[in-house]
């Protein structure tokens, strides 16, 4: 076999990262990305990509922490370059706060961000209703600026982009030999699987130029994260919530709660509500399935269900993912009768 | 009571209000007046970057500190306001970035979390190998004196441009003290030999991915003589030219050369970042700020001077500490004339 065909579905940071991560690491291969959705319309065009990240219950803590480090270094040399503003990845510093002292005060990453310390008395001054808190820098990865970015890297080596709503995997046989499922939330239909649901997130994009400092509330439901062109206020966690329109109350509460953490947001303005479908998972699912049909054979790799750390964990996951299909395309190349995957 | 203040650049306005303020209330008439030859947006002011950042060696007078501290705590106290960005007030975290280990700054706890950088936050600054982390404050001069005009407005102060050309002028126009703020051109109403302008320029940039300041030192060369980038509310200001007894106004082409290359070469993303405007300014440079009154006799009246210029590159991050204490010296000449009417509330 000389060319392996790979398709990748999905085009949010998961598949667009992983697509670029295969055409570099898996000798004589095409890649073709396939997706209904591109930027800036992916869920990964929501999320404000801070890279402050989730815990994955079903997943052990170094593997996290490798992912994640494996992200920040990749993201913290685009930073550093010329390319940063292209690529939409910038520094920022804050705290996250903390109404009562949480059990973990260091928390695994605590080593991967910059500069991570408790807050002083004087820093948490700010914050009358919290009692403890963490400074640190970290990154923050802008997916309407991130994924044309990446688009550019595939297309330049030679990658393919396809608009189309895959209704099935069988449906890439037989012009693909490797198919990569990067579908996220569309994995519930695409591989039969019910522990993926969505957690539903609503967010404000706002204009406040003066805000230069992230801030999180511990609880993960009240943020505010200055980005390049605007500052991303959130927000919410309703499991199982599908419903993609703004609620206007929604927004009313998420800019009360914001403003109760950084009053000078109320003059912020040119507001504009989002929404994010996260897809959530126990852990992200990340391993290989030959798919058989018959006498047919489809080699599949499962790439999905990062809930709210898509952008956080993406890189290392997609190094795995990238791993994983050059397994496959190994075992297509390696002639054997009765070989298995 | 008439006040003249001479000038409308931080120094002057806010000694304005500050004395506004603290006396409306406890004298039988109060009217101020700011005469200045330049208001916002020429003043020099207004071309300050606008980071709250003393020198990093301690002043010759102790007071200044002082005033340091001061106005840090009482721009701090306005964080939290919904009006902080009215006021052109935000707080900034960066870096200060050395060639070598140096002792650390006698601010270092006025500012917040003051920290050393770690060997990872010092990989992103190649040509450096030592610095710090702290969260400060940024006081865009434009929009604080944008501000200070409105609360002055507010209050009753009235504003006249004019070029003044003596204190004798101003007292035979009835005033019965004047606030002397005319920063790096106090020497045109009094000679002082030693203040001396020290000229900056600065490229100000739209670079909306900058969120931290960056500034660095060069012991050999001098402070601001090293490159500075320093995030504004809109605009990112890049600077790094000092030059002692330079009057040019105009903006020189090697000092860009070496500003946008010592800028590039220190932060590498701003390669591509458009250019909004350039400003050419003096900082008015004084071994120590020149605060203090001086009697002035003409005819048969005595009029006060308080004197409140030379706050070098530091006018913003000093300001309020002086414009407090210019009004503890105008309370003393209340005092001595018995003019007021129930003692101030607080000095």
């Amino acid at each position: 076999m000389d060319t392996v065909r790979i398709a990748a579905v999905g085009a949010g940071v998961v598949g667009l990262s992983t697509a670029v991560c295969i055409s570099k690491l898996v000798p004589r291969c095409s890649i073709t990305v396939i997706s209904d959705q591109f930027t800036p319309e992916t869920t990964s065009d929501v999320a404000a990509g801070m890279l402050i990240p989730p815990v994955y219950p079903d997943t052990p803590i170094h593997k996290q922490k490798q992912w994640f480090k494996e992200t920040f270094d990749h993201l913290f040399a685009i930073a550093n370059s010329a390319e940063a503003e292209d690529a939409g990845v910038l520094l920022v510093s804050g705290w996250q706060i903390f109404r009562s002292i949480p059990t973990e005060e260091v928390p695994f990453w605590a080593d991967v961000v910059l500069g991570f310390r408790k807050m002083t008395e004087d820093e948490l001054k700010k914050f009358p209703q919290h009692v403890f808190g963490q400074a640190f820098t970290t990154l923050k990865c802008e997916g309407p600026a991130y994924l044309p970015w990446l688009e550019k890297r595939l297309k330049g080596s030679g990658g393919l982009i396809l608009t189309r709503r895959v209704e099935d995997l069988w449906e890439l046989h037989p012009s693909f030999d490797i198919v990569v499922n990067c579908s996220g939330l569309g994995s519930r239909q695409l591989a039969g699987d019910p522990k993926i649901f969505p957690v539903r997130g609503q967010v404000l994009k706002v204009q406040a130029p003066w805000v230069k400092h992230f801030i999180r509330d511990g609880s993960g439901l009240t943020y505010i994260y200055p980005g390049i062109s605007n500052v991303t206020l959130g927000g919410t966690r309703q499991k199982g919530d599908w419903n993609l329109s703004p609620d206007a109350e929604i927004s009313k509460g998420i800019l009360s709660r914001c403003c109760a953490l950084e009053p000078s947001l109320h003059g912020a303005c040119d507001i504009r509500e989002k929404v994010g479908l996260r897809p959530t998972r126990p852990g992200v699912r990340l391993e290989k399935e030959l798919l058989a049909q018959g006498s047919r054979r489809l080699p599949v790799v499962h790439h999905y269900g990062h809930g709210s750390g898509g952008i956080a964990m993406h890189w290392g996951t997609a190094l795995e993912a990238a791993r994983l299909v050059s397994e496959c395309a190994q075992a297509l190349r390696t002639p054997a009768p009765k070989s298995k995957l | 009571m008439r006040v003249v203040v001479i000038g409308a650049g931080v120094i002057g306005l806010s000694t304005a209000l500050c004395i506004h303020e603290r006396y409306h209330s406890v004298l039988q008439s109060l009217d101020v007046k700011v005469y200045a030859e330049r208001f916002t947006p020429l003043t020099n002011t207004d071309v300050a970057a606008g980071l709250w950042q003393p020198y990093l060696s301690e002043p010759s007078n102790p007071q200044e500190a002082h005033w340091n501290q001061q106005t840090f705590n009482y721009l701090l106290s306005h964080i939290g306001s919904p009006n902080a960005a009215d006021m052109g007030l935000a707080p900034v975290s960066g870096y200060n970035l050395f060639h070598e280990v140096v002792p650390d700054p006698y601010w270092k706890d006025v500012v917040l979390g003051f920290r050393k950088l770690t060997p990872r936050e010092l990989d992103m600054f190649p040509d450096y190998s030592y610095g710090w982390f702290n969260t400060s404050l940024i006081l865009e001069g434009r929009k604080y004196l944008q501000w200070l005009t409105e609360r002055l407005t507010e209050r009753g102060v009235k504003f006249l441009l004019r070029k003044v050309e003596s204190f004798e002028e101003v007292a035979r126009g009835g005033a019965d003290v004047i606030i002397n703020c005319t920063g790096v051109w106090a020497g045109a109403l009094q000679p002082d030999p030693l203040l001396q302008p020290g000229r900056g320029q600065i490229i100000k940039v739209d670079a909306p991915w900058m969120k931290h300041f960056i500034i660095t030192h060069d012991p050999e060369r001098g402070i601001y003589k090293s490159p500075y980038i320093i995030p504004g509310i809109q605009a990112v200001t890049l600077g790094g030219i000092f030059q002692l007894g330079n009057w040019s106004e105009t903006n020189n082409i090697q000092d860009h050369n070496t500003i946008w290359e010592g800028c590039c070469r220190l932060e590498p993303t701003l390669k591509d970042a458009k250019i909004v405007s350039e400003c050419t300014g003096f900082r008015p440079v004084r071994p120590q700020v020149r605060l203090e009154r001086e009697e002035l006799h003409v005819g048969s009246s005595n009029t006060e001077v308080i004197h409140n210029y030379g706050h070098g590159g530091y006018g913003l991050t000093i300001h309020w500490g002086c414009a407090l204490e210019v009004a503890k010296i105008f309370g003393k000449i209340l005092e001595e004339r018995n003019l007021l009417r129930m003692p101030p509330s607080h000095l």
